[in-house]
């Protein structure tokens, strides 16, 4: 640090922002992307859609006095339509907000601090995105209940469990529609049946299922659901939430201000981005049986020829119940981030947490009771609807050789062909 | 020679012809329809990003070729096909040329 700044020191300020900027290409090719659930790439036909509306059409969707203000807010009136037709909800009942996690955040924080103190218990799953479990945690700080239910083996909800666990006084239940680390898909429609019947609201954050999967709020009972555009090909920055309006779901807003969005989330609507969002979820409901189709088809084939090649390979995550897009393979003896070192040509994720401070794996792997030597060692493989059949191909050539390559280094490896029985080593040196 | 005017029942003999050609005219024809797609495929290879570019190159060929096999009668489906996929087509033209203007380099393993 203190080189740098000195560099600083010598050159004129203006260097500075050369000192960052991407004017030279730091990598001489690009990797091929394959972490589709962290986010994707924005579709050509959406920022086609969302450029007048920053270059012309700039107005504030709420100025009701100018044509300005009218274009702006018929972008935004014709993409929330487009939003609430793909679930089949009401155009009235969809909220603009800044990404899933606001959205996950006013829906649990929101709801529970109108239901207290009446109720104030929720149910919520060990598996869920961070920021649900973060709202729930600060919930807890606030003299709130939170069951985390557990999941079985195959990443899915028991029923049983989520029954046993509601009380008189739960007044919300949330449990994301696909997860993000392995993929799979839980029973929403089960699920919204017991919350109804229960008279509890029912959360959904369908973050990785929205515009992938058929959605239908009022089919599977669903009261709130959260969206982020990011993951369905459209602008960063940008998301929504789901409130129904028949029966009505009260809360309190989180973010105080001009009441626009009925109030919920205050703020001018960012319409550029929100026509994004808007234009993506059409397509997504155009190419979804398209996209589907040849999604599954490349994971299949990655999945079959990749377990054919090599030995010791395991599939995190119930087999049929996923989104096919989401693959989380572990690989016995080979360990995670050597794994994703060879295979620096693709832009994959690590089932573990080994990028953050601690080298604990990661808390849905766990979950799933994944014993640690294949929770360290797992990838998660996201293919879209921009992968090629070619790119699957060249993957899966690199995979198997890095994973042969790493195995035949591994000493362990070398023991377990030998037969021995890892339970019985007393590991200790004395 | 005496002028005679034009009677209703000349003009609409006359609307009725208009119309008859208008529509014969505007026909979406298989040819036309193979020639929008030559277009789009053209159009599509143009881009510089290796995924978008495959992309769209498969998802036309895909959408016209089931389109065409289905040999759609009804001409409103066919000319409402034709419309979408023209206004398409021009929304790829726009994104080529935005690639273009900002370049990158290219991915580890294209054609």
């Amino acid at each position: 640090m203190l080189s740098i700044s000195k560099i600083a020191i010598k050159k004129s300020p203006l260097s500075l922002s050369s000192y960052f900027s991407n004017t030279k290409p730091r990598y001489k090719l690009r990797s091929h992307y394959f972490d589709f659930q962290a986010t994707s790439p924005t579709d050509p036909r959406v920022l086609d859609k969302m450029l007048p509306y920053m270059i012309t059409k700039q107005g504030n969707a709420h100025s009701k006095t100018h044509m300005h203000g009218w274009e702006a807010e018929g972008g935004v009136e014709e993409a929330r339509a487009h939003v609430s037709d793909l679930i089949h909800a009401d155009p009235k009942e969809i909220i603009f907000t800044s990404g899933a996690t606001e959205s996950n955040n006013i829906a649990i924080k929101g709801v529970m601090n109108f239901l207290n103190p009446m109720k104030k218990h929720v149910i919520t799953s060990q598996i869920e995105h961070k920021c649900v479990l973060e709202s729930c945690k600060l919930l807890e700080s606030k003299g709130f209940d939170v069951t985390y239910l557990p999941v079985q083996r195959n990443g899915i909800v028991d029923l049983g469990e989520l029954k046993k666990a509601i009380r008189p006084d739960t007044g919300l239940v949330s449990i994301m529609g696909v997860n993000n680390e392995i993929g799979v898909l839980q029973p929403l429609k089960e699920i919204g049946n017991i919350c109804r019947s229960n008279k509890i609201k029912f959360h959904t954050d369908c973050a990785q299922m929205f515009g992938k999967l058929p959605l239908d709020v009022n089919d599977m009972k669903i009261d709130l659901m959260s969206i982020s555009g990011h993951k369905i090909y459209g602008p960063k920055g940008v998301g929504a939430l789901y409130v129904r309006r028949r029966p009505r779901v009260r809360l309190l807003a989180l973010q105080s201000g001009g009441g626009q969005e009925r109030g919920i989330r205050s703020g001018t609507l960012p319409s550029p981005i929100i026509v994004g969002l808007g234009e993506a979820a059409r397509i997504a409901k155009n190419e979804m049986q398209r996209d589907n189709k040849r999604i599954k088809k490349l994971a299949d084939k990655l999945i079959s020829q990749v377990m054919e090649k090599i030995p010791l390979v395991q599939l995190n995550g119930d087999k049929e119940q996923r989104y096919h897009g989401c693959v989380n393979l572990s690989f016995a003896f080979a360990e995670g981030e050597s794994l994703l070192m060879n295979l620096k040509d693709f832009a994959l994720s690590s089932g573990s947490a080994c990028t953050s401070a601690s080298l604990e794996p990661s808390y849905v792997l766990r979950a799933l009771g994944v014993p640690d030597e294949y929770a360290h060692s797992s990838l998660r493989i996201g293919l879209g609807r921009f992968t090629t059949e070619q790119e699957i191909d060249f993957f899966i050539e690199t995979l198997v050789t890095s994973v042969e390559r790493l195995r035949e280094m591994s000493p362990l490896y070398d023991m377990y062909l030998e037969g021995v029985d890892f339970t019985k080593i007393n590991w200790s040196h004395d | 020679m005496s002028l005679t005017l034009p009677t209703q029942k000349t003009f609409s003999f006359l609307q009725n012809t208009t119309t008859l050609l208008k529509n014969h005219f505007s026909k979406i024809t298989t040819k036309q329809l193979e020639e929008l797609k030559k277009t789009t495929v053209e159009e599509a290879s143009k881009f510089t990003n290796y995924n978008f570019r495959e992309y769209f190159k498969e998802r036309a060929n895909d959408l016209f070729d089931d389109f065409i096999s289905k040999n759609e009668t009804n001409e409103e489906y066919v000319k409402q096909f034709y419309d979408d996929r023209k206004s398409e087509l021009e929304v790829i033209k726009r994104q080529v040329l935005i690639g273009k203007l900002y370049p990158e380099q290219k991915f580890v393993k294209e054609n």
